[in-house]
């Protein structure tokens, strides 16, 4: 298979390229663990076998290790610091009263996206019409070398963000696996519940709507 | 090949994974290399969105937040895979039923070649209502039926009996014992 930055270019642009697919891992072999063992050198397979296992303190190495994904995905559905970390929180208490049945198809961080995107999604459907940070542009700093570039950037960043939270909920959601968590098609399918045509079309379609949501702004 | 790239290919297009004659096409076609580049721009405007890291503290909290929640939750119930290991149970009991009442076992003279004190089944179904219940509704079916309905995967019987508590396993084996001893 040819490079992928090859590819791009002779396609003929010369913007930066998404990295290259990963296959969705399949279900791990884990390490068997001793129950003496250190839980934070751990495999993520390792872990899950661990808690199923009944050592309830391997969660506690889950929630370190993704706290700061899933945190941050919960964040892009709803613009706010407070909601985010209760979201995120939620995500993981219902993380925990699954992992006993969690059968490592998936890896766990996809599988924490899909409850991840499916609590955001509950919440966001609830609580309408998200809330887009103004707080960004408030947050400027006028000591940078160009304040006013800086407002501009800040402006347009705060643009998309209200143009994303117009998308369709699929939509939304595969943007924002694929863009900021960076999980490939196959893992945003497994994540969504779709299929990796599916995911695509969705990227595609997401990505055509942000650019008409985006001129219209 | 002519026609236009499909949503999917836009998508190999963006990822650089778009197969050489598909390549062809977009620098041969005006409205596919445009649409290419417009998507990749506004995935380029979509990348520049960043948002603010909470403090280094924030995290410390996070986890202790997570950890409080979680340990008010119960621990695993030993009892919801004990359910599970009850149905397994009671398929077992039900097909070793339904076997002595298929195949019934000729009546043995001497008793004394079964554990002492064990009872045989058909009078444990007439003591146990829901057992006779269980008998009643196996005599309506015939094997091939059993079979499909009630026959363990491969495997589950092993895994069954090493969830057995002692004295699940000692009714087993003298359920075993009355249906074996008679063989």
């Amino acid at each position: 298979m040819r490079d992928a930055a090859a590819m791009a270019a002779t396609a003929g642009w010369t913007g930066p390229v998404l990295r290259a697919e990963s296959a969705v891992k399949p279900r791990a072999k884990a390490h068997r663990l001793a129950p003496s063992d250190d839980l934070t050198a751990a495999d993520d397979a390792a872990l899950v076998e661990a808690f199923q296992a009944g050592r309830r303190e391997a969660f506690d190495v889950i929630v370190l290790r993704h706290r700061r994904a899933v945190y941050l995905l919960c964040h892009r559905f709803v613009h706010s610091h407070e909601d985010a970390s209760d979201l995120a929180q939620d995500v993981f208490v219902r993380a925990f009263k699954a992992l006993d049945r969690f059968k490592r198809d998936s890896s766990l961080a996809t599988w924490l996206y899909r409850i991840g995107v499916n609590v955001c999604l509950n919440r966001t459907a609830v609580k309408t019409p998200v809330a887009v940070p103004l707080e960004a542009a408030a947050s400027v700093d006028a000591r940078a070398d160009d304040p006013l570039r800086e407002l501009l950037r800040t402006e347009r960043a705060a643009a998309v963000q209200a143009a994303i939270a117009q998308l369709p909920p699929k939509q939304r959601a595969t943007l924002m696996l694929r863009v900021y968590q960076e999980c490939s098609h196959e893992e945003i399918a497994t994540a969504l519940g779709s299929t990796v045509g599916a995911a695509k079309a969705n990227f595609f379609h997401a990505l055509g709507n942000l650019r008409r949501l985006l001129r219209s702004s | 090949m002519k026609t236009h790239l499909t949503p999917q290919e836009f998508v190999d297009a963006l990822d650089g994974r778009l197969s050489p004659a598909r390549v062809a096409h977009v620098r041969d076609c005006a409205g596919c290399r445009d649409e290419v580049a417009g998507l990749h721009a506004t995935l380029g405007q979509a990348r520049q969105v960043e948002i603010s890291e909470p403090s280094p503290l924030f995290w410390d909290h996070f986890s202790a937040r997570v950890r409080q929640a979680t340990s008010e939750l119960p621990a695993r119930p030993r009892w919801a895979f004990g359910w599970r290991s009850l149905g397994a149970v009671a398929s077992a009991v039900g097909v070793l039923v339904l076997a002595l009442l298929i195949n019934p076992a000729p009546v043995p003279n001497d008793t004394s070649t079964v554990s002492g004190g064990a009872q045989p089944v058909q009078e444990l179904a007439d003591e146990d209502g829901s057992l006779s219940l269980l008998v009643g509704l196996a005599a309506e079916l015939d094997w091939s039926e059993l079979s499909q309905v009630a026959a363990p995967a491969e495997g589950t019987a092993d895994a069954m009996i090493e969830e057995l508590t002692p004295e699940q396993r000692e009714v087993l084996a003298r359920l075993l014992q009355e249906e074996i001893g008679d063989l």
